[in-house]
C-alpha cells in the first residue's frame, strides 16, 4: 500500500514540476498575446500533444473507471457500446478539424466560443452557450473528482476528503499556472502512465484468473448474461446503435474536443493525431472493458462496478504495478478536468467578459483567467463534496446535453454559408429543451429504446436549418472570412 | 450534394469563390463519415448477428471478431486512409498559390 502510495506521490510531483515550467512559459507571452498562449499556446502542437489532449481529454473517467466498472456490470455488452469511442479523434478533428483550424487562424479565434462569436456575430448566442456550457461541464468536472476521490480512497485507504484533494488539487494548480499549456504537457506524463497502467491491468488480471478461457468459463457458469450482446435483453440493439452516435459522431458537439483543431501546428500534425489516437484510445477501451469483465469471473462480489479497477490495482498486480496503475487512472480523470476547465475558463473569461466589458485590458484579461480558472475548479470540488451514486449517467447526461446545443450551430457554421446567429440561437435552445423533454419528461430510453441524443441533435439541426433559411442570410464579411478563398502570399507582398 | 462537396453548390454570395482548403475539409468530412459510418456497421451489425460459439481464448464470437480483431483493423485501415488520402495544406493565413492550387 505505501509503495501504491508513493509511486502516486512521485507522479504528483512531476505534475508540480511542468506546472511550473509551463507558468514560466505563459507569463514570458506579452499580454496581449495571453488569451492565445493561455487557451491555445501559440498554435504549436504537435500531434501526439494533440491526440492525447483530445482523446485523453474526451476518455473521462466514464472509460477508466466506468468503463471497467460497467463491463464488471454488464459484461461484454458494453464493450461493444464503448468501442463506439474508439474513433473519437476522428469524429473530432477528421470530421471538423481542417475547418475548424483554418477558420481559427484567419479570424483570430483563440478559444471555442471565438469561433462562435466570429462566425454568428451574436453576443446572445455566445452567452447562452457559455451559460449552457458551466451548467454542463461543471458538474462532469464534479464527477471526475468523485471517481478520482473514491479510486484514492480505496486504493490508499485515505479519507474521500483527502483523496478529493490529493486529485483535484494538482489540477489547480497546473491550469491555474500554464493554461492549455500545463494541460497538455501534463498530458504527456498522464498519457503514458494510463497506457502503461491499462496494459498492466490486463495482463495482471488475465494471469490472476488463469487464462481468458477459463474466465470465459467460469462467467458461463455464472452469469451468462455477461457473455451476452444485449445484457441478457436489457440493452438492445437501438441502444447500442444511439451509443455509437452519442460517443462517436455526435461527439465534434463536445466543446472539449475542439481544442485540437484550435491548437495543432500544421497538418502533418492533425493527421498523424487522427491515427494514434485512434490506436491509444482503442488500446485504454479494449484492455480496460476486458478487465472489467474478467474481474466479475474472478471476484463477483464487488459492492459496485466502480469498484473493479481499484480493486484490480490492489488486488492482482505487485504494489509498485498498482502505483503506476493508480497514476494512470488518475492521469485519465485530470486529463479531461483540465479539457473542460479550459474550455469553461475561456467561456467565462475571455468571452462573457468581452461581451460585458468590450475594452478590457489584456492584464486585466489574464487575472481574471487566472481567477476564473480558480474558481470553475473550485466549484467542482465544493460539489464533489456530496458525490453523486451512480457518475456514468451523469456524464452520459452532460455529454448528450451539450451535443444537443452545440452540434447543430458548430458543424452547420463551418460547412453552410447560409447558417446565421438566429438559426444558431434557436437551435441550441430548443435542440436543448428537447434533449430534457426526452430525457426527464418522456424517456426516450424507455419509449423508443435509444438515448434522447438522437432526437436532440436531429431536432437542433433541423431548427437551425429551418429558422436561417427563415431569417436574414450572414453578413457578406464574414462569408468571406470563413468561407473566401484567401489571398495567395504573393499578391499580398505585391 | 456532389456539388456540395466539390465546392461548386456553394450558396449565397456565389461571387466569393470558396476557399480551396474549405472544399477539401468538406471532402476529408465525406470521407470520415463514411468511414466511421463502415465501422459502425462492422462493429455494431456482427454483435447481434454472430453467435456464442467459441472463437479466439475461448470468448464467444460476437465478442472476438467485431469487437477485438476488427477495431484493430480498421486502425490500421485508418493510417492508410489518412497518410495516403488527406493531402497536406497550409494553416497560413497567406498560404502560396501554388499550395492552393494543388488542392483545387
Amino acid at each position: 500500500m505505501d509503495a501504491i502510495l508513493a509511486i502516486f506521490i512521485l507522479y504528483t510531483v512531476i505534475l508540480l514540476v511542468i506546472s511550473v515550467y509551463s507558468y514560466r512559459v505563459t507569463e514570458k507571452a506579452p499580454a496581449e498575446e495571453f488569451a492565445e498562449e493561455f487557451y491555445a499556446a501559440g498554435r504549436g502542437f504537435g500531434a501526439i500533444i494533440v491526440a492525447l489532449l483530445i482523446g485523453a481529454s474526451l476518455a473521462s473517467s466514464g472509460t477508466f473507471i466506468a468503463g471497467p466498472g460497467m463491463t464488471y456490470t454488464h459484461g461484454f455488452s458494453w464493450l461493444m457500446m464503448n468501442n463506439a469511442q474508439n474513433f473519437m479523434l476522428l469524429t473530432t478533428l477528421g470530421f471538423a478539424g481542417i475547418a475548424i483550424g483554418v477558420a481559427a487562424r484567419s479570424t483570430g479565434s483563440s478559444t471555442y466560443l471565438d469561433l462562435f462569436m466570429n462566425r454568428y456575430e451574436s453576443k446572445w448566442l455566445v452567452g447562452i452557450l457559455a451559460v449552457l456550457i458551466t451548467v454542463f461541464l461543471v458538474p462532469y468536472i464534479s464527477t471526475q473528482f468523485v471517481g478520482a476521490a473514491r479510486v484514492l480512497n480505496q486504493m490508499t485507504g485515505v479519507g474521500y476528503e483527502v483523496g478529493l484533494a490529493l486529485g483535484a488539487l494538482i489540477v489547480l494548480v497546473y491550469m491555474a499556472a500554464g493554461g492549455i499549456r500545463g494541460a497538455a504537457l501534463t498530458n504527456l506524463v498522464q498519457g503514458a502512465a494510463m497506457t502503461v497502467g491499462v496494459v498492466i491491468m490486463l495482463i495482471g488480471t488475465i494471469r490472476y484468473a488463469g487464462g481468458v478461457e477459463t474466465a470465459v468459463n467460469e462467467l458461463s457458469q455464472i452469469s451468462p448474461a455477461h457473455l451476452s450482446p444485449t445484457r441478457g435483453g436489457v440493452f438492445g440493439p437501438e441502444f447500442g446503435l444511439s451509443v455509437f452516435f452519442l460517443v462517436g459522431f455526435f461527439t465534434i458537439g463536445m466543446p472539449h474536443s475542439v481544442l485540437g483543431g484550435l491548437t495543432y501546428k500544421s497538418s502533418k500534425s492533425l493527421k498523424r493525431a487522427i491515427w494514434i489516437g485512434g490506436i491509444l484510445v482503442t488500446l485504454w477501451t479494449i484492455f480496460l472493458c476486458f478487465s472489467g469483465v474478467l474481474t466479475y469471473a474472478i471476484n463477483p462480489e464487488l459492492v459496485s462496478g466502480d469498484s473493479a479497477a481499484p480493486w484490480l490495482a490492489t488486488n492482482v498486480v505487485p504494489d509498485w504495478a498498482g502505483g503506476i496503475m493508480l497514476a494512470g487512472l488518475i492521469g485519465g480523470i485530470q486529463t479531461t478536468v483540465g479539457g473542460m476547465s479550459v474550455i469553461i475558463t475561456s467561456s467565462i473569461a475571455k468571452n462573457l467578459a468581452e461581451i460585458v466589458k468590450p475594452d478590457i485590458q489584456p492584464s486585466t484579461s489574464k487575472k481574471i483567467s487566472r481567477i476564473t480558472m480558480i474558481i470553475v475548479i473550485g466549484a467542482a470540488i465544493l460539489i464533489a463534496l456530496n458525490p453523486p451514486e451512480l457518475i456514468q449517467w451523469v456524464i452520459l447526461f452532460s455529454i448528450g446535453g451539450l451535443q444537443s446545443a452545440t452540434f447543430g450551430p458548430l458543424m452547420l457554421g463551418l460547412f453552410w454559408r447560409r447558417t446565421n446567429k438566429y438559426g444558431a440561437i434557436a437551435g441550441a435552445i430548443i435542440g436543448t429543451i428537447t434533449y430534457g423533454l426526452f430525457s426527464e419528461v418522456w424517456p426516450a430510453t424507455e419509449i423508443f429504446g435509444f438515448h434522447q441524443v438522437m432526437i436532440g441533435v436531429p431536432v437542433s439541426v433541423a431548427v437551425t436549418i429551418i429558422i436561417s433559411l427563415a431569417t436574414e442570410k450572414p453578413s457578406r464579411s464574414v462569408i468571406e472570412q470563413f468561407f473566401g478563398k484567401p489571398k495567395p502570399k504573393e499578391k499580398v507582398s505585391e | 450534394m456532389i456539388k456540395y462537396f466539390r465546392g461548386d453548390n456553394i450558396g449565397i454570395y456565389e461571387d466569393i469563390e470558396e476557399d480551396p482548403r474549405l472544399k477539401l475539409a468538406k471532402r476529408v468530412f465525406l470521407g470520415f463519415v463514411i468511414f466511421y459510418g463502415l465501422y459502425t456497421l462492422a462493429v455494431w451489425g456482427p454483435s447481434y448477428i454472430l453467435g456464442m460459439e467459441k472463437s479466439l481464448f475461448g470468448l464467444p464470437q460476437w465478442v472476438a471478431i467485431p469487437n477485438v480483431i476488427v477495431p484493430w483493423i480498421f486502425v490500421g485501415a485508418l493510417i492508410v486512409v489518412v497518410e495516403l488520402f488527406v493531402p497536406d495544406f497550409s494553416l497560413e493565413e497567406h498560404p502560396e498559390e501554388e499550395t492552393l492550387e494543388e488542392l483545387d
